[in-house]
């Protein structure tokens, strides 16, 4: 089942008067479960190409497809909701909120969805449970290891039951050990629980694992390889 | 839960967050102690205006309002009182002969307004008996003829004062601690006359040097005035019949309020004897005067009096002495000015923190947007934080500020050695009891709170224009 559909994309900037051709026609389908690296050097697109997936950025031309919904045209109010039930994140510098414990940065997720406490309270657990970091719930981010603020990352973008996760080089500011750590609870999750994902990565770990490739060069699908 | 998230984002960077919650304190104190300055200067000022000068409502003939003439009178005064006096809110009423005239002592002379009045019932309305000056003798004692009361300003014109300190005065002010530190040296003046202020003043700064007879000089003099009682004054005014008439009254006291424009204009002699001095009928006056049980009902209580005598005019006291309505709006006048500045200084503090609060957290809020948090509740959670910064800050201002209201407005705030003559001039007390009214102690905590809403307002707004996109790349 198709979960992303996009159709020619292509994003322009205009960076001091000059074109930076950043995506540049991209077709692109991306099926339920998939476990996805998109890989490429800097520049190629790979952050572009992500974040108009996620809704972050407007396409200069193309289009978006998630479950049907054209992503591009959603107004601004609309996108964030969008993003809320659909679109779990996770991203390079963990990003969690310093102030909440670990436990409440996964349930803000939910409580921005309007979930009751005690579904917020259970499925919080579960999740913490699920990146191995039960025993560390009311830790502070300050408190918790790269490694393990990234999976608290992680258990916050499946927080709100998105159809797919999105993840900016998400290994990049962890050491080996972290990184197996993290790679193992995201194929687990993908295997059993049949969670899409889509990394953007320069990292040979993480291409290892992924079961699909997409190599981007200059803004154009270079290769595209299924394990 | 975006409550609890701004609550910790308020104590993130505490020590910026105090300095705004200080900003805070500091305009509500500064705001709410100014007022209640002011309104305790007033209110002080007003309670003197009605209780010596004024009086709820006077009643005069109109003429008289136009010229002070002595022809223009109230008849049947007695009959007219006695029937105020029956309306209800009426505490007390005194009816006075009121006559511009010349006092004159071997001394000087100095214009005065002629006080013609029953004691008794003066005493019921005004407070000029309750203001007789230590060692001022008495407000008259029933048995002297010819006697006459005056203020103590009118007593230095006059020259019936002298100062002189004498042991017990010195014996008094050694057990005062106020003048530990000057003591030895006001000893050396014992029993020295001066005959003047003037020269006073200069013995005292002889003895005490200049800085310390500015710091204690107002108090000295306070201690060590002497009064002439017993000497003669000479009134002169034109009577009815426009025949100069004039007579001699023996000083029997000497008053002083806070006002000594008041103190060295007004004089008071037996209605009795003045009234058959100036040809007057023995009921009839120039004045009436009422005393109310509450300034509430002054409006009130002078329209029924206008009822009972459409003749004559009826005024209420903010009508008599206008000046001091003024002083009183004036003052609320330069009061919104200092608000508004302190206002104005508080937005742009608070502006300025939580632009910053904002900047640094840039990468937070573009990630809590891209996550699916809306600008609703992005712009309602920075709004959050600045309230919850105001609501500290207004909680601990306002109980600063009303302990100290409460402390000082028992103990006063004593500006008397450094402005005590220059405050008694225009009719203010320069010992202020500071007194906060629950309305502006309210209003003014509604108009910091608000402000601090009103200055988060822009770095809110500014959070909601970033890209969380972009936001997310910033490097922070």
């Amino acid at each position: 089942m198709k979960v992303i559909d996009i159709k020619n994309l292509e994003k322009v900037y205009n960076e001091s008067h000059v074109d930076v051709h950043a995506v540049r026609g991209v077709d692109l389908i991306i099926e339920e479960g998939e476990f996805t690296a998109i890989v490429g050097p800097s520049g190629s697109g790979k952050t572009t190409l992500l974040n108009m997936i996620g809704g972050l950025d407007k396409p200069t031309r193309g289009e978006v497809w998630i479950n049907g919904t054209n992503v591009g045209e959603l107004k601004s109010s609309k996108l964030i909701d969008f993003r809320l039930n659909n679109i779990g994140f996770v991203f390079q510098a963990y990003n969690l909120i310093p102030v909440l414990t670990a436990k409440e940065n996964v349930e803000f997720i939910m409580h921005l969805q309007g979930k009751p406490k005690a579904e917020r309270d259970k499925r919080t657990k579960e999740l913490l449970e699920s990146v191995g970091l039960g025993d560390r719930m009311n830790s502070r981010p300050s408190k918790l290891s790269g490694g393990q603020q990234q999976r608290v990352a992680v258990a916050r973008a499946l927080a709100s039951r998105p159809r797919f996760i999105l993840a900016d080089e998400p290994t990049a500011n962890l050491d080996t050990q972290s990184t197996e750590n993290l790679l193992d609870i995201m194929e687990k999750l993908n295997q059993e629980e049949n969670m899409t994902f889509i990394f953007s990565t320069h990292d040979a770990r993480v291409v290892k694992k992924a079961r699909r490739v997409i190599t981007l060069e200059d803004g154009k699908i270079l290769s595209d390889e299924r394990k | 839960m975006i409550w609890s998230v701004s609550w910790k984002n308020v104590w993130r960077n505490k020590i910026r967050s105090l300095v705004v919650i200080i900003a805070f304190i500091f305009g509500i104190f500064g705001g709410v102690y100014t007022v209640a300055v002011f309104v305790g200067m007033m209110d002080q000022r007003i309670d003197v205006a009605i209780g010596n000068e004024a009086s709820h409502i006077q009643l005069h003939n109109p003429g008289y309002l136009d010229n002070n003439e002595l022809k223009y009178t109230i008849n049947d005064s007695p009959e007219l009182i006695s029937v105020i006096e029956n309306l209800p809110e009426v505490k007390a009423v005194c009816s006075r002969i009121k006559i511009l005239g010349m006092a004159s002592t071997s001394g000087n002379a100095s214009g005065v307004m002629i006080n013609g009045i029953d004691p008794e019932k003066e005493k019921n309305v005004t407070g000029i008996a309750n203001s007789i000056a230590v060692g001022g003798g008495s407000f008259f004692n029933g048995s002297d003829q010819k006697s006459i009361v005056i203020g103590e300003k009118l007593a230095k014109t006059l020259k019936l004062v002298y100062y002189q300190i004498t042991p017990e005065d010195l014996v008094r002010m050694s057990a005062n601690k106020k003048y530990k530190s000057v003591i030895d040296q006001i000893g050396a003046l014992v029993d020295i006359r001066h005959r003047t202020e003037k020269d006073f003043d200069l013995a005292l700064q002889n003895q005490l040097g200049e800085e310390q007879a500015e710091r204690y000089g107002y108090f000295i003099k306070l201690e060590s005035i002497k009064y002439k009682l017993r000497k003669k004054i000479v009134l002169s005014f034109q009577a009815l019949d426009g025949h100069l008439a004039y007579d001699a009254f023996r000083v029997v006291g000497i008053y002083k309020t806070t006002n000594t424009a008041f103190d060295v204009l007004n004089v008071y002699v037996n209605s009795n004897e003045i009234s058959h001095i100036a040809d007057l009928a023995e009921d009839q006056s120039n004045e009436i005067a009422v005393l109310l049980s509450s300034m509430k009902y002054d409006k009130t209580t002078a329209e029924s009096i206008k009822k009972l005598v459409p003749s004559l005019s009826v005024q209420t006291w903010d009508e008599i002495l206008p000046e001091a309505g003024l002083y009183s709006q004036s003052m609320n006048f330069y009061l919104m000015i200092f608000m508004i500045i302190i206002l104005l200084a508080l937005g742009f503090g608070i502006v300025n923190t939580m632009l910053m609060a904002v900047l640094e957290r840039v990468k937070e809020l573009g990630m809590l947007m891209a996550v699916g948090m809306n600008k609703k509740r992005v712009f309602f959670m920075i709004m959050l934080e600045t309230v919850f910064l105001g609501l500290v800050g207004a909680a601990i201002g306002m109980l600063i500020t009303y302990l100290l209201v409460w402390q000082t407005g028992k103990t006063g705030i004593d500006l008397r050695a450094l402005y005590g003559e220059g405050f008694e001039t225009i009719g203010f007390s320069a010992h202020i009891f500071p007194k906060l009214t629950p309305g502006s102690f309210y209003q003014i905590t509604f108009l910091v709170i608000l402000t601090g809403i009103l200055a988060s307002i822009y770095p809110a707004r500014k959070a909601l224009k970033l890209n969380p996109s972009e936001a997310l790349r910033i490097d922070m």
